[in-house]
């Protein structure tokens, strides 16, 4: 093991959380190497002295009750912050969808894309269709459908990485659950900080939870993500 | 009494039980909320927020996933909630000690990597760290505090937070880095 999978490991490690053999091989390179030792060092004090920044004492809490929680929205107020966010989410869309299409971006297929680091500063705010959501609606993708398209254009005369959302539409109730499993089953994300992998196991814990707001987080997060242009994204059609 | 018993009673609008339910969680609520809001009364008003929310929410509760893991997921979403609140204001750790940092903390040492001693922060360690956290995003933020303030496990963050083992994992290392980057700057 060399510093740089040190490096790597040391946060695992640091939790007593690396499986035994590669602890070992951690320790070997520590032996030998006084950088990698401090930088353990570094990381144990650290932890220590976030650890050391909790609330000791907070039995003066009261909770207050019920009845006085004037923070909490009124129900008609929640219902016109979603319908707002509706319909700025659906203007988005049809700005997207129009931009892809006059680009001819609404491919068929995606096999697989790599970002690129160096287009990461041009815009395509404007070319990418938001997935919009509300209470029980989710656009995705349709069976069959590609959910995602990407392709490289010329933009003012550099190249340009547009990514565009096919989007159609169907509930998100208990019933949509197998949709949503087959669908985002084999979405595989990878981040510019770190890989994110959506898979049915995933899936399915995070639906014991808590069900659709862990389905509207991660489609969220996919939006923004595509949307900021940071991750590539291989879609394999299991249809 | 037992948690599944507590966690029935809770259900069946027992306001002694309930106020049980909120002794035995509030610690852990107001440390998190303080871990991601770094204030001391905004950690207060979320956790009120919480128990309200928990108080709604309790009897659809089904107990498929543990009552900790729903009620830390409740307490990042809240805290996450007044972030966003905030906009996009900065939010800086005051210079002057709060309340809660006139003294100086001390922290029993429960790990075997660790020198068996007891770290304590000097109020302007305090802020220094406050405030490098203040300034990680929303991800790393959540992953560090409950891995460091509630000492969860991997699997129990990444049901909290409904994301994967790994994510939990390299999110935290990074956090970790960033953290270590901000407070050496």
């Amino acid at each position: 093991m060399d510093c740089s999978e040190v490096k790597q490991y040391l946060s695992e490690y640091v939790d007593g959380c690396l499986p035994n053999e590669l602890a070992a091989q951690l320790e070997a390179h520590l032996k030998d190497c006084a950088h990698c030792r401090a930088e353990l060092a570094a990381y144990q004090s650290l932890r220590m002295q976030i650890r050391a920044l909790k609330l000791e004492n907070t039995d003066d809490f009261v909770w207050k009750g019920i009845e006085e929680k004037p923070s909490v929205l009124p129900l008609y107020k929640k219902t016109w912050m979603r319908c707002l966010g509706a319909a700025a989410a659906c203007f988005v869309l049809v700005i997207g969808v129009l931009a892809g299409t006059q680009n001819g971006a609404l491919k068929p297929t995606v096999e697989e894309n790599v970002a690129k680091e160096e287009m990461a500063s041009v815009p395509r705010m404007a070319r990418t269709a938001e997935v919009p959501y509300a209470d029980q609606t989710f656009d995705i993708s349709e069976s069959g459908a590609t959910p995602f398209g990407h392709e490289n254009v010329k933009q003012n005369g550099a190249a340009a990485e547009v990514y565009t959302t096919r989007v159609l539409t169907f509930s998100v109730r208990e019933q949509a659950r197998e949709a949503f499993l087959r669908t985002l089953s084999g979405l595989r994300m990878e981040g510019v900080d770190e890989p994110t992998i959506i898979n049915a196991s995933d899936l399915d814990k995070l639906l014991q939870i808590d069900g659709v707001e862990v389905i509207k987080e991660r489609l969220e997060e996919t939006s923004s993500a595509v949307r900021q242009g940071k991750i590539v994204i291989e879609y394999e059609n299991r249809f | 009494m037992t948690k599944e018993e507590l966690l029935q009673r809770c259900k069946n609008h027992d306001a002694q039980a309930f106020d049980a339910l909120i002794r035995m969680y509030q610690n852990k609520i107001i440390n998190i909320a303080y871990g991601m809001l770094q204030d001391r009364e905004d950690a207060y008003d979320v956790a009120q927020e919480v128990f309200v929310k928990l108080y709604r929410k309790i009897e659809s509760f089904t107990g498929s996933a543990a009552l900790d893991t729903w009620i830390y997921r409740i307490t990042v979403n809240a805290s996450l909630d007044e972030l966003r609140k905030r906009g996009r204001r900065v939010r800086t750790v005051p210079l002057q000690a709060q309340s809660d940092a006139e003294e100086e903390y001390t922290l029993p040492i429960a790990d075997e990597t660790s020198s068996p001693e007891n770290v304590i922060l000097s109020n302007e360690r305090r802020r220094e760290i406050l405030g490098a956290i203040s300034r990680l995003s929303e991800k790393y933020r959540s992953v560090l505090i409950l891995r460091e303030f509630e000492d969860l496990d991997y699997e129990q963050i990444a049901q909290a937070l409904g994301i994967s083992v790994g994510t939990v994992k390299s999110r935290l290392s990074r956090a970790r880095e960033k953290l270590r980057n901000i407070l050496e700057k």
